[in-house]
């Protein structure tokens, strides 16, 4: 499975298994606005 | 100091008009192509206890997306004890409010432009000090424009910055880190 890109500083790389894990966490709890994609 | 000098070319600044320049570039942080997160290294260090973040420019996969942000210290990101209130008003009127109650991060810290650019100027208030960090700022994206603010309830001490996008992902743009002259 390809996890999506994270960058820390100039460094761009797939994301660790646990940092994938708290991306899921954060983007789960963003908040939405009407008319949002 | 209170009247500001007038400078001229060639002019040798004293040490009393460097030490009064009020924001500090602290750090310029261009974002990577295709990225989900970008965390900022070295964002707040003991020589300021306030900062100014300005994030513009890049493009978006998801139109008028957002950006949540988060504190971290050494290899702990903190995704707790988040507050905030954002309150905004679309282009057509009304005024509307979407809050994070003890929540993973601080929501709406940027907004997109449809998917043509990030628009955010925060500040973030004692992040680097041993206590709660508090937050302010606004922002706009293609029909809305909200200011928010809140504040992390660890008293902690961050020196990182992480920022996530909410949906898709994020190409170019720029987020620079001023410092406030204590």
């Amino acid at each position: 499975m390809t996890r999506p890109l994270i960058q820390i500083d100039d460094e761009v790389r797939e994301m660790t298994e646990q940092e994938y894990a708290e991306y899921l966490e954060t983007t789960a709890n963003a908040p939405q606005l009407g008319g949002d994609e | 100091m209170t009247t500001p000098p007038v400078f001229s070319v060639g002019q040798y600044n004293t040490a009393a008009y460097m030490n009064s320049i009020g924001l500090w570039l602290v750090k310029t942080q261009t974002i990577g192509t295709g990225v989900s997160s970008v965390t900022i290294t070295g964002a707040f260090t003991a020589d300021f206890d306030n900062y100014k973040v300005v994030i513009s420019g890049g493009t978006q996969t998801s139109a008028n997306t957002l950006l949540t942000a988060q504190l971290r210290t050494g290899s702990t990101t903190s995704t707790t004890g988040y507050y905030y209130s954002f309150i905004y008003s679309p282009f057509t009127g009304g005024l509307l409010t979407v809050n994070g109650n003890n929540t993973t991060g601080w929501g709406f810290v940027a907004h997109s432009l449809g998917t043509s650019g990030w628009s955010a100027s925060i500040d973030i208030l004692r992040p680097y000090a041993a206590v709660p960090t508090s937050f302010f700022g606004g922002g706009a994206r293609g029909d809305l424009a909200g200011m928010n603010g809140g504040y992390h309830s660890a008293a902690t001490s961050y020196d990182q910055l992480v920022l996530t996008v909410g949906s898709g992902t994020m190409t170019g743009g720029t987020i620079r880190i001023y410092g406030y002259r204590d």
